[in-house]
Formats: structure tokens, sequence, C-alpha cells
């Protein structure tokens, strides 16, 4: 027993017996550390919910595509489409991957620009060419509303509201889980936008370039992010021109042409189209006065679908472009002056090549003047014809041109499509005085400018036919020129089959010395050697002096030996004065007709004539008559002017008289067959429409 | 050899520090401890494995259902014209003018809107797309709302609300009475980005 104890003793005093402590306190302490290393391990959130966030993640921001596609394909107000042309940075996002803005902008500082005040680079040259004020370039977007059938009037567009909307995208995150309520408290998606940016123009479209992040939180209160995708997509963006949008108006060249149209008592003949003006309208306030700018009056119909746009978009495709030069036939000048030119100069049968697809003729100048006198072009979908005009056309007093279409049996002007008939006016270069000499009047026809100035060219339209039946169908592309309905409310013409005639040339008088197609037109000027302007009427031109407000009526000669009783000169022009009519003399000069103001070479320079141009002299002769003067009555003309196509061109001066334009949807599709797809021009909405590039791999620092 | 003299080895072997009872009693707990909870920790984390493997199947279901509609929209108006080799967009007043929530509840793929994965071979929406479906106790479902986040709460006649919400709920049991909120996602008609202005 005393041995047991003593090795009792002995076994305790061992050191060893502490082990045991030490093993079940490091035991525990070790179970429990791979216990918690174990079950986070285990338990991780990652392994279990990564998948189910990344989701969401990525169904925010692919959501934030469609909403973004939405918003700027917006179908009911085509001023958030100019938002696929924006570039816009976050303020949150780091500056190098913010786009750059090389456009110029007019508008307030801001990060989402003004898109009205923002201006394309592109064109700019010719846009802005001897710009008389500080010019950016052409308005990406509109300021003003068109003007429509039911609106009746412009408005100013709202950018600043529009703005607001995209700045959501930027400032703040667009939850996409609001719209389920409350029960979405514990599962919160949203993205924001980083940026956008645009590559590209309006004519052709672009990219653009969106920089999204989807964003996915536990809830709607907590701060962090669980999961996120940064997102870049490409989006492709493309103009289209639905037919309402088709300009069968376009005027307006660069950016001096503020005064370009003037639409008058307008009729629109169908109810799909528009009018463009292509013009930057610089203060919003503008468009409550578009009605009166331009001119059109309360009463015209414009078409139901469309309206009239005043929006400096992309130039006019030019179809001169596409016509080979050596297919080109060309004549001197055509002036269809009586009915038996109708049968053979003036008729296109007689021009040769009758049996082409596409026959090109060049003139330099056209003139159709005179009771039967007419230009018979004779076209079909297999023969169609271009006339190549160098210089000025004037159609007037019962002359017209007649488009028939081979096939009709009938031979009726305007059975000719319009496609089938296109008058390219060339375009001209020049200084700015030349280039916008012409402009159109706040009343009508062209505004008064009296000056040694020559302008560019003009078309005058002043008939279309004996009656609404005879419609004038064609293309006709002026860009450098301007067109004008307005001729002077005149009780006589000169008969078209005298020998001299008067011609409007570049919109001012000009003198035909014969009507051989190698006379070229020179112009009328007063004894200062100012030209004078072709007017439809004088209302409120300050008389400087007498030859401010003349009408030209008739021009003449005279031989030497037939004298009336008065010397008076040789060349003599048949003018209306403030209801009296005068004979005025002229010298040819440095090929102009000049005007004197005193008696020439012993010749008396004017004879007042009263009120009456038949007046007489002591022989009982009327003083016309020594100068082969014959005059006719105005009023047999159909007054109304009707024209089916398109006209694009630098100015269109239409004044009060009737004008009926037909807006034919077929034309559309006819001028696209002919010319291509680039000629569908007008009114463009821009859709962003297939993805280009998805990187969902895209990291970027925020 | 006597019975004191056989207890002195015994306590000679305990006194040199072997595997004394305590010793045993300690190993054996800690053995146990070891073994049980590593069996614990093996069934958690293939209770883990098989909740994430659900998790990433139910998402796939979702984001696979998800790619069907966008498809489906995309190109339910687009017809073949085969002899000139292209395809149409009917971009026509008619078709740009249906409603966002009628459209997408008519397409082939909205219907059934509540389904079971795994439930039968036959039907697209039943069939297995994973073998994690197999027990067949999985639902989803889909809710649509017509709606532009940008406008909620909020009404504005300028912008076009052809957009859907769609909400994805999942039950893990299809016994249990209650949904789970998975994901929301927005759908909008590809047909509208060739539609003209209204």
């Amino acid at each position: 027993m005393k041995i047991n104890f003593k090795f009792y003793l002995k076994s305790r005093n061992n050191k060893s017996g502490f082990v045991l402590t030490q093993v079940l306190i490091l035991a525990i302490g070790l179970s429990l550390t791979i216990t918690a290393l174990i079950s986070s391990a285990v338990n991780r959130l990652a392994l279990t919910k990564i998948k189910k966030l990344e989701l969401d993640a990525r169904n925010a921001s692919d959501s934030s595509i469609t909403v973004l596609k939405s918003l700027f394909n917006n179908r009911k107000n085509r001023a958030f489409n100019y938002y696929w042309l924006q570039k816009i940075c976050s303020e949150n996002l780091n500056q190098e991957y913010c786009p750059i803005e090389n456009r110029k902008y007019s508008g307030e500082d801001s990060i989402i620009k003004d898109m009205s005040s923002l201006y394309w680079n592109n064109e700019s040259t010719n846009w802005c060419i001897n710009s008389l004020e500080n010019c950016f370039g052409r308005q990406i977007a509109p300021k003003c509303t068109a003007i429509t059938n039911f609106s009746r009037g412009a408005k100013s567009i709202d950018w600043i509201t529009f703005n607001s909307y995209i700045s959501n995208f930027l400032n703040k995150e667009i939850s996409i889980s609001d719209h389920f309520g409350y029960d979405q408290k514990n599962n919160f998606q949203s993205f924001s936008l980083k940026s956008i940016d645009y590559y590209g123009d309006d004519r052709f479209g672009g990219t653009t370039s969106l920089l999204i992040e989807g964003i996915s939180r536990k809830n709607l209160n907590s701060t962090i992010k669980t999961a996120s995708n940064k997102l870049r997509v490409n989006i492709k963006v493309v103009p289209e021109i639905e037919s309402s949008g088709f300009a069968f108006l376009s005027a307006g060249e660069n950016d001096n042409d503020k005064n370009s149209i003037f639409l008058g008592n307008l009729e629109i003949i169908g109810d799909t189209g528009s009018i463009l003006w292509r013009r930057n309208i610089k203060n919003s306030f503008e468009c409550e006065k578009l009605n009166q700018i331009t001119g059109i009056s309360q009463l015209s119909s414009i078409p139901s679908n469309g309206g009239i746009w005043v929006q400096p978009i992309y130039s006019p495709p030019n179809p001169y472009i596409n016509i080979p030069r050596n297919q080109i036939v060309k004549f001197g000048n055509l002036y269809c002056l009586d009915s038996l030119s109708n049968s053979t100069t003036c008729n296109s049968n007689n021009w040769g090549k009758i049996n082409e697809l596409e026959r090109v003729f060049s003139i330099n100048n056209l003139l159709i003047r005179g009771e039967n006198s007419e230009l018979n072009i004779f076209t079909s979908n297999t023969s169609k014809v271009t006339i190549i005009i160098n210089g000025s056309v004037d159609i007037n007093f019962g002359g017209k041109i007649c488009h028939i279409d081979k096939r009709d049996f009938f031979r009726r002007c305007g059975s000719g499509k319009s496609s089938n008939l296109t008058l390219i006016l060339k375009p001209e270069e020049g200084g700015v005085k030349s280039q916008q000499k012409l402009q159109c009047s706040r009343k009508g026809g062209i505004s008064y400018v009296r000056n040694k100035i020559t302008p560019n060219n003009s078309f005058i339209l002043g008939n279309t036919g004996n009656d609404d039946s005879e419609i004038f169908t064609s293309f006709i592309y002026a860009p450098s020129s301007t067109f004008i309905t307005a001729i002077p409310n005149l009780d006589y013409y000169q008969d078209s089959s005298n020998k001299n005639q008067i011609f409007i040339y570049r919109g001012t008088y000009s003198y035909l010395e014969n009507i051989s197609n190698i006379v070229e037109p020179i112009f009328f000027k007063d004894p200062e050697g100012n030209l004078l302007n072709f007017m439809s009427n004088y209302e409120d031109i300050s008389k400087m002096d007498f030859f401010s407000n003349l009408y030209l009526v008739g021009v003449g000669q005279r031989s030497l030996e037939n004298q009336p009783t008065s010397n008076t000169m040789l060349n003599m022009a048949l003018v209306k004065k403030n209801n009296e009519y005068f004979l005025l003399g002229f010298i040819i000069e440095n090929e102009s007709a000049k005007f004197v103001k005193e008696n020439t070479n012993g010749r008396v320079w004017r004879i007042f004539l009263g009120n009456n141009p038949f007046s007489v002299d002591n022989t009982g002769k009327s003083w016309i008559s020594y100068y082969g003067i014959d005059l006719k009555r105005t009023n047999q003309f159909h007054s109304n002017i009707n024209v089916e196509g398109a006209l694009w061109a630098k100015n269109i001066c239409f004044d009060k008289k009737i004008v009926n334009w037909e807006f034919k949807k077929e034309f559309i599709n006819n001028l696209i067959n002919r010319y291509g797809q680039e000629f569908n021009y007008g009114v463009p909405y821009y859709r962003g429409t297939s993805i280009e590039v998805w990187d969902t791999m895209r990291d970027f620092s925020n | 050899m006597g019975n004191l003299e056989i207890k002195i080895k015994i306590r000679k072997i305990i006194s040199k520090g072997g595997f004394g009872l305590s010793e045993n009693i300690l190993s054996s707990s800690l053995l146990i401890f070891l073994v049980t909870f590593s069996t614990y920790f093996i069934s958690l984390r293939q209770k883990v494995m098989f909740n994430t493997n659900l998790n990433n199947a139910i998402s796939d279901e979702i984001k696979r259902d998800i790619e069907i509609i966008k498809s489906e929209l995309k190109n339910y108006k687009v017809s073949k014209n085969e002899s000139d080799n292209i395809s149409i967009i009917q971009n026509n007043s008619e078709n740009c003018n249906e409603d966002i929530l009628l459209t997408i509840r008519n397409l082939n793929s909205w219907n059934p809107n509540e389904w079971n994965p795994g439930s039968d071979k036959l039907s697209r929406s039943g069939q297995i797309k994973n073998k994690i479906f197999k027990g067949s106790k999985v639902k989803i479902r889909r809710i649509a709302k017509r709606g532009n986040p940008l406008l909620i709460n909020r009404e504005e006649s300028q912008i076009d609300n052809s957009i859907v919400n769609i909400q994805y709920s999942v039950k893990l049991d299809k016994n249990n009475e209650s949904w789970e909120i998975w994901s929301n996602v927005v759908l909008s008609n590809e047909l509208k980005s060739y539609c003209p202005p209204l």
C-alpha cells in the first residue's frame, strides 16, 4: 500500500500530466477555428448566389438598352430621336472614357447640350460659305415643330424638358424593380448611363456607343452593390425618311438664305409629303412667327401627313453627278415663241436619241412665251429626259412646258410622269453678293434690290397651261437658283412673234435682239448701270428716280427711215410706270441695253403715252408700231399654276397667285427607282436599329 | 509473478505517459467530434452545392427564357422573301401600333407563363435542361406589366410606353405557398426600331 501511494505521487508529479488540459484547450480552439473556416467556406454567398446576382445585374444592363432604345426611338415625339446623335458623359465617369465633342455649340454650357444649338461640322464649308454672320454650321436638331394641317403653326420644341429625361439616366439609377411594388424590397435592380457617343453624320447615319452599368442590390435602401454589369453597346443609327417627310419642295442653300421661301396661296394636292426650308432658327421665339415668315396663307392646304419643316438638313442629292458627260447633247438657247417652234426646235421628238432610256440635253437659256408657245417633251418609263440649263428659264404669258407621256393617246400636257423629266439648273458659285442678291419678298415674288451685281439664275414659271387640267410635271433641281411664279399684273404683253423680245434673265429684265438660238440675252440697265429687277409689284418701294419702279412690257427697234413725227431713239422699250406707259430709249453698250435719261444723238429719249400704250403720233400711227412692238392682252391666260413633282431650289418665291402643287406618293418611288435611294430626300427621323457591338467585359472606373 | 509485481508494471507503463484512460477518452471524443463534424460539413457542403447548382440552373432557365422571348419578339414580324433571299420587317401601321403587352402574351414562347422544369419531357417548358431539375420540385413563373421605368408614377403623353417589365419568381418547392422573386427584366418590341413616327 505504501509503495502504491508513492508510485501515485510520483506519477502526479510527472510533467506530462499537464498534457491533458493543454490538448483539451487546443482541441476546442482548433475545432472552433476549423468549424468557422469550413462553415464560412461552404456557405460562401459567392458560391450559392453569384449566378443569380450576375443575372440580376445583367438583366438590369440589358433592360437599360431596351429603355434607351425605346426612348430614343420614341414615335410619339421625334425630338427624342436626335439624342442618338448626342455626345454625353456622366460627371461620375473617369474623363478618359468620355467622348470628345468637336461640334460647335452656341447654347449654354451644360452636361446635356441643347440639340438645337449644336451644329454639324460636315458640309459646313458649303453651308457657311460667304456667311455674313457668325456661322457655326447646320443645326443638328430643329428649334421649332413643323407647321402641320392640324397645328397650322409652329411652336418651339421644349428641349429643356427632354434633356431632363436624359439627365435622369446620368444622375441617378433608374430602377427596373419598381413596377412590381413593395414585394421587390429584397431584390433591387437598376441601371445608370455613363456616356453616349456618336460617330457619323446626318446623311448616312452612324453608330451610337452607350456605356452603361447594370446594378443589383440586396434591397432598395442598400448602398452596397451586390453585383454590377458594365456594358459597352454600339448601336447602328440610320436616318429614315418616311413618305410624309419627303421634300416635294426644298428651299435654302446656305446660312445666308434667311428669306428663301414665300409660299403665298400654295394649295397642296395630296395628303402626304413635306415642304422643307433649310434654315437655322436661332431663337425659339421665331417659331411662332414662322407662318408669317413663310408667307403661307391661312387658307392654304397642308398635307395631313407631313408639313412645313424649318430645319437645315443636309443638302439635296445632285442628279447631275451621275450623268455621263459624253451622253449630253448640247443645244444653244431654246426660244419657244410661236406655234411653229412647237413642232420643230421645241419638240423633244426632234432632238434625237429617241429610243434611249436616258436622254440628256444641255441648253443655255429657255424662253417660252406667248399664246400657243410650248416646249413639248415626250417621255415614257423607257425614255426619260433630263434637260440641263446653264442659264435662266422664263415661261410666261401663255407659254408652257407640255410634258406628254408617249403612250398617251390624247397627248395631254401633264400626262408625262414627273419622275421621267428632270430639269437641272446648273449650280453656280460666286461671291456672297451674287449668290444672295435674289431673295423672296415678304409680299411674294422676289425682293427689290437695285444695284450692278449680277445675280444667280432664275426660273420664272408664270404659266402652266390653259386650264387646271394642264399640269407641269417635272423634277426640278436648282440648288443655286431662284424659282418664281410671280409675274406683274400687266394688261398687255409683247407678241412673241416680234423680232425683239424681253427675257427675264437672272431675275432681271434682259433684252433679246432676235430669237436666234445663238443670241444671248443682255441686261437692261438704268443710266447708272444698275440692273432692273423683275418685280411682281412695286408697292412699298420708295421711288428714288424714274427707273425705280418700271415694268418692261415690250421692246423694239426702228429703222432710220421709219421715223415718227418726233425723232425718237432707234431702240426703245415700252414700259409701264404707275399705270402710265412710256417709250424709253436705250443704247447697246458693253453687252448691255442701257437706258438713257436724256436725248441722245439728237433723238428724243422718252415718249409719254399716257394710260394707253397704243397712243398715236401726229400721223395717226401708234408709237409702238414704229418699233415693231405688237401687244396682246394678258387676260386670256389661265391664272393658276398647276405643278406635279418636286422642286429643290435655293429660293422658292411664290406670290398671291394660286399655285396647285400635287404631292404624289408615286413620284417618290419613281424618283428613287430612277436615281437611287439617296433621292429619298426629306426630313429624317433617326432610328437605332441593330446592335453592332455588345461588350459585357468592358470595365471602366467610376 | 505476484499481483503486486503486475500492478507495479502497469504503473510503470502509466507513469511513462503512455495511452492512459484520459487520453483514451479524450482521443475518442475528438475522433467522434471530428467524424461528426466532417459528416455534417460534408452534408452541408453537398446541400450548398445542390443549392448552388439549383440556383445556377434556375438562372440559366430564366436566362434562356428571356433569350427565347427576345428572339421571338425580334423575329415574329419578319417575313422571308426567299426569291430575293431577303427578310422583310413588316413595319406597317397595324404592326407598329400593336399593344406590346398583348403582343408578348401572344408569343408562342410566352405560354405557359408558369412552368415546372423537368416535369414533362415532351413539353418545351417541362423538359429537363439540367439534371438538377429531375425531382421537378421547382416552379418558375413570369408576370408581365406594361410600363416605362422612366415614367413610374408619372404620365407623359409624349413618350412611347410600349415597354414591358417581366418579373421572374421561383418556388424552390412547388408545394410551398410563397414565391421568391428571382429577377426582373425590361423588354420591348424590336420592330419598333423600324417604325416611323406617329
